[in-house]
C-alpha cells in the first residue's frame, strides 16, 4: 500500500512540475539530484523523504500542503 | 545529497509531532508500530528523528494517529507565511510536550479545579522567579 502511495505522491509531483514549467533535469539541478532520480520519484519507484519533499516544493514554488493534501483527501476515503 | 542520508532538523520535528500526537491520544508505541507494520523500536527511532520517514510512511502515520498531514508539515518549509498567533502556540506546545512528565502534568492541569490551576500557575511562576528566570 505504501507503493501505491509513493506512486500517487510521484504523480502529483509530475503535475506540479509541469505546472511550474520545469523539466526533470531543471528540477533535479535545483535540488541537487539527477534527472533520473526525479524520474524515479515521479514514477513512485523511489520514496521521497520529507526533507527532500520540502526542497522540491520550494523549488517548484509550491507548498507541501498543495502537493500532499489532494492525495490525503483521496486516501482518507479509502481504508489505509 | 548529503541531506538525503543524515537526518535533519525536519526529521526531528516530524518525530516530535508524531510522538506528541500519539501521547495526546493515549496510543502506545507498540500499537502505532502495529498500525504501521514496523517494530516499536522503529517507531522510537522515527519519534527521535534518528531514522527518516519517507513521505509515504508519514502519510500512514498521520492516518494512524488521526492528525491531518498539514499539521505535520506546518512551518517546515522555509519562506512560507509566518504562522498566525494562534498557530504559533503550536511551537510552545511542541516544546512543552517534548519535556518528560509534561503530558502527565497537562492531564493534572486539565482535571484540576480553576482554583488549583491558579495555584499551580502561581507556584510555577514563584519557583521560576527563585530560579532567576523570567516568570
Amino acid at each position: 500500500m505504501s507503493q501505491d502511495l509513493d506512486k500517487a505522491i510521484g504523480e502529483r509531483l509530475r503535475e506540479l512540475r509541469k505546472e511550474a514549467g520545469k523539466t526533470q533535469a531543471a528540477l533535479g539541478a535545483d535540488v541537487s539530484v539527477s534527472y533520473a532520480q526525479i524520474q524515479k520519484y515521479e514514477g513512485g519507484l523511489n520514496t521521497i523523504s520529507v526533507p527532500m519533499a520540502v526542497r522540491i516544493a520550494s523549488a517548484l514554488g509550491t507548498t507541501l500542503a498543495e502537493w500532499i493534501e489532494p492525495i490525503e483527501k483521496k486516501w482518507r476515503r479509502r481504508k489505509l | 545529497m548529503t541531506d538525503e542520508r543524515s537526518t535533519t532538523d525536519i526529521d526531528k520535528r516530524l518525530g516530535q509531532r508524531l510522538r506528541n500526537r500519539r501521547l495526546e491520544i493515549g496510543m502506545s508505541q507498540e500499537r502505532l508500530a502495529e498500525l504501521l507494520g514496523v517494530t516499536f523500536q522503529q517507531v522510537q527511532k522515527y519519534e527521535k528523528g534518528v531514522n527518516r520517514m519517507a513521505a509515504s510512511r508519514l502519510f500512514h502515520a498521520s492516518a494512524a494517529v488521526d492528525m491531518p498531514i498539514a499539521q505535520f508539515f506546518h512551518g517546515l518549509q522555509p519562506g512560507q507565511r509566518e504562522p498566525s498567533p494562534g498557530e504559533s502556540a503550536g511551537t510552545t506546545l511542541d516544546q512543552f510536550a517534548s519535556l518528560s512528565g509534561s503530558i502527565a502534568l497537562a492531564r493534572c492541569f486539565i482535571e484540576a479545579s480553576a482554583k488549583t490551576r491558579a495555584a499551580i500557575s502561581a507556584l510555577a511562576h514563584e519557583l521560576n522567579k527563585q530560579d532567576g528566570r523570567r516568570a
